[in-house]
């Protein structure tokens, strides 16, 4: 068991990593005709963190994140947008990691789904437009492949740095 | 995760069975919402939730929605609406393509804005739309 300091300066890291993800993810323009639907690398880093460190690790250093995003690139309203999905997200990974039933991968791919669900809905609330649940059956289906990819790749961390992170 | 060294670890029948039941809810929402593609007549303009104008959609015009430091500028050609430009970081509502069927909407979340369009063949849409 070594120091927190050490714990600390990883997670500082990390949460780094995740804001430099979200910054080159902003930096690639997708446009698939519906509003919303991107990778989420930065996702990558709270699945990771989630199954590494648990929930209050992972839910700091996403808190970190979207607030020093929302600053350095975004807007008070993409601050909103981005902890309501990031928050409810890694609220139901972290009841389904709970489970034990899940494998990362479909845990990743739950938060996926939830967090487009999340977003759509403070979506509906803040304009007052019901109709915008249109949109949700391709955001459900955009979150189911966006959290494989990034369970898949977060399980290849989550492996690869498993000696690391018992350490630390 | 102590002991595991497998670097793929196994899907598990849950896996299978929430990616089901995910397709299952995206498929029955698509059903039920699914209508006719009727060509609307009329775009409403909406701002902050409050209906702030109606518009044809068979006269072509060209006006600008501000709300606070927001401007949106909306173009209605060819019985098609679409947003020309805006001033909000994420253009989300420039790159969508123009609507016409009725229903169908644009949204600008920054702005607050949301352009529907309805009227036309009276479809299903008032039975959702409240």
């Amino acid at each position: 068991m070594r120091t927190q300091a050490e714990k600390v300066a990883f997670c500082g890291v990390l949460t780094a990593l995740a804001v430099i993800l979200s910054y080159v993810e902003s930096l690639i323009p997708i446009n698939l005709g519906v509003p919303g639907i991107k990778p989420g690398f930065a996702n990558i880093i709270a699945v990771f963190v989630l199954f590494s460190y648990g929930l209050g690790t992972a839910a700091v250093i996403s808190g970190i994140r979207v607030v020093i995003v929302a600053a350095l690139f975004g807007s008070p309203a993409s601050a909103l947008y981005a902890l309501s999905g990031a928050a409810a997200s890694l609220i139901v990974m972290a009841l389904l990691k709970k489970a034990g039933r899940f494998s990362v991968y479909g845990t990743s791919m739950a938060g996926g789904v939830v967090h487009n669900a999340a977003q759509l809905l403070v979506a509906m609330l803040v304009t007052g437009t019901p109709l915008l649940v249109s949109y949700l059956p391709v955001l459900i289906l955009a979150g189911m492949v966006t959290g494989i990819v990034i369970g898949i790749i977060a399980q290849l961390l989550i492996s690869r740095l498993s000696g690391f992170v018992r350490r630390v | 995760m102590r002991g595991k060294t497998n670097r793929f670890p196994g899907v598990t029948g849950w896996d299978v069975a929430l990616a089901v039941v995910f397709l299952a809810v995206a498929a029955l929402i698509w059903v039920l919402l699914l209508r006719p593609h009727t060509v609307a007549s009329k775009a409403e303009i909406k701002l902050n939730g409050v209906l702030i104008g109606t518009y044809e959609l068979s006269e072509d015009s060209e006006f600008t929605v501000t709300n606070g430091d927001h401007a949106n500028t909306v173009v209605i050609s060819d019985g098609e609406i679409y947003v020309k430009s805006a001033n909000c970081p994420d253009q989300y509502c420039v790159k969508h393509a123009a609507v016409k069927h009725s229903g169908e909407c644009i949204v600008c979340l920054p702005a607050k804005l949301v352009i529907t369009v309805t009227g036309g063949e009276e479809g299903p849409v008032d039975a959702y739309t409240g």
